[in-house]
């Protein structure tokens, strides 16, 4: 299964639609794409996630470099999220500094 | 029981992840332990494919078997490469302020969340890293 991304900036909020598998093969892929953000006045970063069936720690690290590198004070969102993303962003602690929800309201 | 043994590059990422998903889908139908399991495979592979052999080519092998005493698989990994045990690597603090959050050891912590029973051993200069998840 590909996986897909799609990176779109809108007055200083970055939406970032995840499909598929984010996993070591494509997480480089990605934090590439998230490096080009660094400096761009990014107060959000959302990722929408209802089509990610799969994440493994390469992914997570992801979300945390957006986190940690974009901006300390830039609020991260994982929106629309499946039990199975959820559980493993719970269990990982990355609950307590993303806000998420089920669909996106700013 | 099923092996897979290929040079322990990055290449051979997809063939080994392929190899897991195909031993293991059909076997066991709750999506969340397939997924904790596939996750746990994976960190497991990328931690040889990226660190056991830094200074030569080696190769990893991935052996997957159905329990018989217990519902369960055990998948172990075995490699020449330099002495890792995976088990003594220390946790991250995951509630720490993601500032202070170190980007690495998150892998491991996952492994040891997600699998039942783990063990390491070397002998005669191998690693051998063996995770069991009971279903």
């Amino acid at each position: 299964m590909e996986s897909l991304f799609n990176i779109k900036i809108e007055n200083g909020t970055a939406k970032i639609t995840l499909s598929g598998r984010l996993d070591t093969s494509n997480a480089g892929a990605l934090s590439d794409e998230l490096k080009t953000l660094i400096g761009q006045d990014i107060q959000k970063v959302v990722f929408f996630v209802n089509d990610l069936e799969y994440i493994s720690s390469a992914g997570l690290r992801v979300i945390i470099f957006a986190k940690q590198k974009i901006g300390t004070d830039t609020r991260v969102y994982l929106v629309g999220a499946n039990s199975t993303i959820l559980d493993v962003v719970k269990m990982t602690g990355m609950d307590n500094f993303l806000f998420i929800q089920d669909t996106y309201q700013d | 029981m099923a092996s897979l043994k290929l040079s322990a590059s990055m290449e051979n990422f997809d063939a080994f992840m392929d190899f897991l998903k195909s031993q293991i889908e059909d076997e066991i139908s709750e999506k969340k332990t397939l997924n904790d399991i596939l996750i746990a495979g994976e960190e497991a592979i990328v931690n040889v494919l990226k660190y056991a052999y830094p200074d030569q080519n080696g190769e990893l092998e991935v052996i997957i078997q159905s329990l018989t005493d217990q519902k369960g698989v055990s998948i172990e990994l075995i490699d020449d490469g330099i002495p890792f045990n995976p088990l003594e690597r220390l946790e991250p603090d995951i509630n720490a302020p993601v500032e202070e959050r170190p980007i690495g050891g998150l892998g491991i912590f996952m492994i040891k969340k997600m699998m039942d029973v783990l063990s390491y051993s070397r002998d005669n200069k191998q690693n051998r890293f063996k995770l069991i998840k009971y279903y």
